[in-house]
């Protein structure tokens, strides 16, 4: 059951200065607040914002304020701002927290949909872009339209991965071709032959490299290491001849002195070391005999210049003899080196299956020691083996090389066609999987947005269909219509209106209506929406939307108001144009299933307030029983409750009344111009409301009786008047009765409404079909 | 409660995809709560796009006849 606002209370809130509670008759669709300007209108219309919406209201659409601190009532402060709204045994309010409306109460909120005149202007008066803005929370699909974003984003970001595996298969394909042309462009293209020379094995090529490479390696160490050895003995083998000549210098010097004068050098020149080196000794270490340092050093010194031809040839053959023996280690060293790097060639070039190897044809039975490995490395045998081995070798060391650099040409050259053929095949596969994921997120798309476009095309068709509706049941035989709002193609955020005026189709209705119309169009707009989005929650909430209207324009607004109250939970409309107002107080309108409120004159001290509308039969009704009756008071009601109900007659009958420039009928005119036939015709049937007359009641006599005493309204109701005074109190108590009967007679107990209806097409009936009214045409 | 504009769209996208059997059944669910959020984001849209034609491809494979 949706829930209806029963009652709107309202602290500290704009121009509630004071607390203000408004009661809403649940019972009723609809509430007409009437206020002159400055009464409170929008103050409240902005607290059903306020407490429904979270909404500031009226304020966020004037630049000059700021609605955070303007919303509060000049003498509240902002902790004070409360706004509740209770119905269905629900309450909802709403305060100003420091970020802005806090609101709680139970989900979902009552929905208020609320249209401004502001509101208006901009739905028929601005750019498409803020015609847009003003109807978005109808047709704008924000989420789906922020991942329709993402899809494109997608797309783009797919169609960039599929231009790239693209690219990359082009360019392997280009090289691809220009090594096919270096080949010589055999076979049937270059893939085909880029694919039989990928499919070929290059086993027996990498294992020949393979080969190759470690020969030609070991080679080159055997040759470095057998180049140093070789040298290290050469230098031995040289210094050993030096020393051969040195000993052979030492006998020579021997002989021209004696025999042991070797020896002799020896001792004399060990013992003036020893002196040299101890220069206190008294004692000679060999005899202990005493001594003279000084003198036996000299003397030493003496002797071994006599000596000296033997002491320098026996000098340099020691330092030769100290040479050999490092020439001979380095040679050994070198050795140690070299003999296992011809070990490792020599195995290497046994197992080879080089051609350039098997050209050698070595005989390695003639090197059984060198692989011997139990045969020391220093074996002399080994050594010469390993020596005879490198000079066997030597002579394949270019053509092995030559080998091993074609090798790795070639396994380069099918390394390279094989990368390209894995690239064609693996960036076209990525491609073509890429190119299936573009077009299918393409499709994707294409739904996303043709049903996003439909879906608000469709919203605004529909409601464009529902304006053009209401439009012409307002403005029927003028030419006017053809409303249709839509979308620009291709144009986001943009909304397009156009209508008819006279023979034109698709005009801007704001360039050639009046303003009334366009008025009346505006909130047709909205009601369609409304209407569209309605969940039978929706509270519709017009504020001050009409300006003025005239009298026929006015009748089938009302009509078409309340028409589409039925659909909506609850229709709440403020206004100042007072002839609405006064529509309802005189039955012109349904007033049973309205609810009449006016505001009363605003001020800082009593804030916001309010009272319900009297009809004016009800103001009658209260004067007459009021004692002491207050006979002008009640005269004067009368007649005009009188020229209300008889003026409706009138124009429902079409009756003969003088031409005025202005239609200021008296009541004796309205009351004449009603014919004898009319009158004898005239007929009140009360139905079930399923069509079955349950009463009915002649109403000629009732008017007759009228006719009689319309002289009491100017005699005691309006003019100063001596004979007026003569009228006695219940006269003038009799026409304000004949006057009520008249009202109870012609107005509907059920929608309160007169009847003015003509659908039947044999009476007329008033809105809930309750009440008729015969004939349907004036007999005169 | 009447759908609000997103949900409608929403919907009518979901149905719309499923028709077409352009995304799998068994994404749609996610699908269609996500475009109501507004969640989904292009890696979640190609993800989709990708399980679908994974799908598709399994069925085929399945029941290449």
């Amino acid at each position: 059951m949706p829930t209806r606002i029963e009652q709107l209370t309202v602290m500290g809130f704009r121009g509630a200065t004071c607390p203000v509670s408004i009661d809403f008759d649940k019972g009723k669709h609809a509430t007409i607040i009437f206020g002159e300007n400055g009464t409170g209108k929008s103050t409240i219309v902005d607290a059903l914002d306020f407490v429904c919406n979270g909404q500031y209201g009226s304020l966020t659409e004037l630049s000059s304020t700021k609605p955070k601190s303007h919303v509060v009532a000049l003498t509240s402060k902002a902790k004070d701002l409360k706004v509740c709204i209770t119905g269905g045994g629900q309450t909802w309010s709403a305060t100003l927290g420091t970020s802005g409306p806090q609101t709680s109460g139970s989900k979902p909120r009552p929905s208020a949909k609320i249209l401004r005149r502001s509101q208006l202007l901009k739905v028929l008066n601005a750019e498409p872009r803020d015609r847009y803005k003003a109807l978005q929370e109808f047709i704008a699909v924000p989420n789906v339209q922020t991942c329709e974003d993402q899809l494109r984003e997608a797309i783009k970001s797919v169609k960039n991965e599929l231009d790239e595996a693209a690219r990359a298969k082009a360019q392997a394909q280009v090289t691809l071709e220009r090594l096919w042309k270096d080949e010589g462009a055999r076979g049937k293209n270059a893939e085909t032959w880029g694919r039989a020379q990928a499919a070929t094995s290059i086993d027996q090529l990498k294992t020949q490299w393979q080969d190759a490479k470690e020969i030609v390696k070991n080679l080159e160490d055997c040759l470095t290491a057998f180049d140093s050895f070789e040298a290290a003995e050469n230098a031995a083998t040289s210094t050993k001849e030096k020393l051969t000549g040195a000993e052979d210098a030492v006998q020579v010097a021997e002989r021209g002195v004696s025999a042991d004068s070797g020896k002799l050098v020896d001792v004399l020149t060990d013992a003036k070391v020893f002196l040299e080196s101890k220069p206190t000794t008294t004692a000679c270490p060999v005899c202990e005999q005493p001594i003279k340092p000084d003198g036996l050093t000299k003397r030493i010194g003496e002797r071994l210049a006599q000596l000296n031809d033997l002491v320098k040839a026996k000098a340099e053959a020691d330092k030769i003899r100290t040479q050999l023996a490092n020439d001979e280690a380095v040679s050994i060293s070198e050795r140690q080196k070299s003999v296992p790097v011809a070990v490792t060639l020599a195995e290497l070039l046994r197992k080879s299956t080089l051609s350039e190897v098997a050209a050698l044809q070595i005989s390695w039975a003639s090197f059984s020691r060198l692989l011997d490995p139990a045969i020391a490395i220093a074996d002399p045998q080994k050594v010469s083996e390993a020596k005879a081995l490198r000079q066997i070798v030597v002579p394949c060391q270019t053509p092995i090389t030559t080998k091993r650099d074609i090798l790795d040409t070639q396994i380069k050259q099918y390394n390279a066609i094989k990368g390209h053929v894995d690239t064609i095949d693996e960036k076209g596969q990525a491609a073509a999987d890429l190119d299936r994921l573009h077009k299918r997120l393409i499709s994707i798309h294409e739904v996303v947005e043709t049903q996003r476009k439909a879906q608000i095309g469709g919203v605004l068709d529909a409601v464009s269909q529902t304006v053009e509706s209401m439009y012409t049941r307002l403005h029927p035989g003028e030419d006017l219509g053809g409303i249709r709002l839509y979308l620009k193609p291709n144009v986001i955020g943009s909304l397009e209106f156009e209508a008819k005026f006279q023979k034109e189709q698709s005009v801007p209705p704001q360039a050639y209506y009046s303003e009334s119309h366009l008025d009346t169009l505006g909130v047709c707009v909205f009601l369609a929406l409304a209407q569209f989005f309605n969940d039978g929650n929706t509270i519709v909430v017009l504020d001050d939307v009409i300006t003025s209207v005239d009298e026929a324009h006015m009748e089938r607004f009302i009509q078409l108001l309340h028409d589409e109250a039925d659909k909506f939970n609850q229709l709440i409309i403020t206004t100042h144009y007072r002839p609405w107002r006064d529509r309802y107080k005189f039955a012109r309108g349904p007033t049973a299933n309205v609810q009449l409120i006016e505001l009363l004159h605003w001020s800082m001290p009593r804030g916001v307030r309010h009272t319900r509308t009297k009809l004016s039969v009800e103001e009658l009704r209260d004067h007459a029983d009021a004692e002491p009756m207050d006979r002008q008071i009640v005269a004067s009601k009368s007649g005009i409750l009188l020229e209300s109900l008889l003026d409706h007659l009138a124009l429902l009958f079409h009756c003969k009344l003088p031409r005025q420039a202005e239609p200021n009928y008296m009541l004796g005119d309205l009351v004449d111009c009603i014919g004898k036939k009319l009158r004898a015709a005239l007929k009140i049937e009360q139905t079930d409301g399923n069509g079955s007359v349950v009463s009915e009641f002649p109403l000629s006599q009732l008017i007759g009786e009228i006719g009689g005493t319309t002289w009491i309204r100017n005699q005691v109701g309006c003019h100063w008047n001596p004979s007026g005074m003569n009228v006695g109190d219940g006269e003038v108590e009799q026409l304000a009765q004949r006057t009520i009967g008249l009202a109870e007679c012609l107005v509907c107990e059920g929608c309160g409404e007169l009847p003015r209806r003509d659908d039947s097409g044999s009476h007329w009936e008033c809105r809930c079909r309750k009440l008729r009214l015969h004939p349907f045409a004036n007999p005169d | 409660m009447t759908q609000s504009p997103d949900q409608k769209v929403a919907e009518t996208i979901t149905a719309s995809l499923r028709g077409k059997k352009l995304v799998a059944e068994s994404r749609l669910s996610d699908l269609t709560k996500k475009l109501l959020a507004g969640s989904l984001t292009s890696a979640d849209w190609r993800r989709i796009a990708e399980a679908s034609l994974d799908e598709e491809r399994k069925a085929t494979d399945a029941n290449p006849h």
